[in-house]
């Protein structure tokens, strides 16, 4: 599904976000990309939804190279993937249900289907009752949760979450990991940036570990195998 | 199609709404800067027009020789009007002319011995001053010309006016030059502040697959909304100043010699939103654009 071939990306010219990386991620996978802080994660969730050009080596996505990618195909190609960012991202002068409700009107879906589709993904992620809140009114792991129904909204091949624990309390971090498996067990290709050791721990998933933008190790589960 | 527009419209008036503080002060400066811009605008447009009717005042007089007939007068008459710069002709003759003198001066028969000494003359109207020179010279080539008596023309006041209405038209140009892009800079700054407020809102857009034209839309109908409510809000500000203030002004306000000041609030009111919507839609466009580089 996703390849990255020697994958090599540096800021101004000198700053090494990611070092010669070869990875593949098989449709249905559910992956962990762990590291500490400036390792090279968020840049490898980045260049997958185009946000970034690799200064060296491919990235593909379903056998096409993205740095190829036309620019007016790039909304294209991220109405495939759900992208829940670092900072949430959600849009602070709408409310819940409007956030999610965007991610569909943007793309094209009637008014119609918004009002079928929102009510009933709120519901599945269990904020339904806070759907007329603005963003500033949630709490962290409610914020997340509508960012995951956002991301999701479209039903993406592929789910990116980058550092979607970050602020949270241990047993919120485990409470959206556990919907990001539920995500996954409906087919749905899951990717998660984190530095969250423990939550990781929690579940033997595959773990790919960047270090100083190279790829370290990469085991299923936080100790296993190659 | 409908459902689209109607969802970049809602989106636009939510985000004005929503962004309150932001859009009273877009709207502010936006009305402001118009405001100036239009008053500087009406001004230079009355006070140039009050200065070109001027020009019509100057007329030039010449005299013709004597013994001319009624079909040399005629052609005469055709000539003058057919050169370049004349508005009009009027001949006027000599008989009817020294008629009219006695009269006003209630001379009655104390005139009577005294031999007719004006000559038949024409009284042309220039279509404007700056062609009086160019006028003069095709007059004297004609031979029923008296160059004897020359042309008559207030040849300092006319220099003099032609030169005002020169500086005016350069000088009122320029300030409405300034003005505008002053108007510019003020709205495009204040958009640019909502939308800079705003990046991380255009940039989440662009990642969950909003296209170019579905970010862009919204903003440049926020902008242009801002645009067309400072715009009403200036043009209406000028008009309730005209209305106290255009009876106490000049001619060269718009005031017509002798009638009441009328004001084209409608019409200044309609330039000066259109003139909002576009410098806020351009304003918008400009701020956006960076944001929606892939």
């Amino acid at each position: 599904m996703i390849e990255f071939h020697r994958v090599s990306v540096s800021y101004n010219g000198h700053i090494v976000g990611l070092d010669d990386v070869n990875l593949a991620i098989q449709q249905g996978e559910f992956l962990f990309v762990v590291g500490p802080t400036g390792s090279g994660k968020s840049t490898l969730l980045r260049l997958i939804i185009r946000d970034l050009k690799p200064t060296k080596g491919r990235v593909t996505w379903k056998g096409r190279d993205l740095a190829t990618l036309h620019d007016r195909m790039v909304p294209g190609l991220r109405r495939q993937i759900g992208f829940v960012p670092q900072d949430i991202g959600l849009l602070p002068n709408k409310k819940v249900w409007e956030n999610v409700a965007y991610a569909m009107r943007a793309v094209g879906h009637t008014r119609r289907e918004v009002r079928e589709r929102v009510p009933k993904s709120l519901e599945r992620f269990g904020i339904l009752h806070r759907a007329d809140a603005f963003p500033s009114e949630l709490s962290g792991g409610e914020q997340q949760r509508v960012a995951i129904a956002r991301a999701l909204i479209n039903s993406p091949a592929l789910l990116l979450a980058d550092e979607p624990t970050g602020h949270l309390d241990p047993d919120t971090s485990v409470e959206i990991i556990e919907v990001l498996e539920r995500v996954n067990t409906r087919g749905t290709t899951v990717m998660m940036a984190t530095h969250d050791l423990t939550t990781v721990a929690h579940v033997k998933r595959r773990v790919v570990r960047l270090e100083a933008g190279r790829v370290a190790s990469d085991t299923m589960g936080l100790n296993g195998d190659d | 199609m409908i459902d689209r527009f109607e969802f970049l419209v809602e989106e636009a008036i939510v985000a004005l709404r929503r962004n309150g503080m932001m859009t009273v002060s877009a709207v502010n400066t936006a009305a402001i800067a118009l405001f100036i811009l239009g008053g500087l605008g009406y001004t230079y447009i009355s006070l140039a027009n009050y200065l070109d009717t001027r020009q019509s005042e100057f007329k030039l007089k010449l005299s013709i020789r004597d013994g001319a007939d009624r079909d040399e007068i005629h052609e005469f008459a055709e000539y003058l009007r057919g050169i370049d710069g004349v508005s009009h002709a009027v001949f006027l003759p000599r008989e009817a002319e020294w008629e009219k003198w006695r009269e006003e001066q209630n001379l009655g028969a104390l005139s009577q011995d005294i031999s007719n000494p004006l000559p038949d003359q024409f009284v042309i109207t220039l279509a404007s001053l700056d062609t009086a020179e160019s006028v003069k010279a095709e007059i004297g080539k004609h031979t029923l010309f008296d160059p004897e008596d020359g042309i008559r023309d207030a040849r300092e006041e006319r220099e003099f006016l032609t030169s005002l209405i020169g500086f005016v038209k350069l000088f009122g140009g320029l300030m409405t030059a300034v003005g505008l892009f002053t108007a510019g800079t003020l709205i495009y700054n204040t958009v640019h502040l909502t939308v800079l407020a705003r990046r991380r809102e255009l940039r989440t857009m662009g990642l969950i697959g909003a296209s170019r034209s579905t970010i862009r839309w919204p903003f440049l109908m926020e902008g242009g909304l801002q645009g067309l409510a400072g715009g009403l809000v200036a043009g209406a500000l000028l008009w309730v100043l005209a209305s106290y203030l255009g009876p106490y002004s000049g001619e060269w306000l718009g005031r017509p010699p002798g009638g009441e000041f009328s004001y084209p609030g409608f019409a200044m009111t309609s330039v000066l939103a259109a003139v909002g919507i576009l410098l806020g839609m351009l304003s918008a466009g400009l701020s956006v654009r960076r944001y929606l580089r892939y």
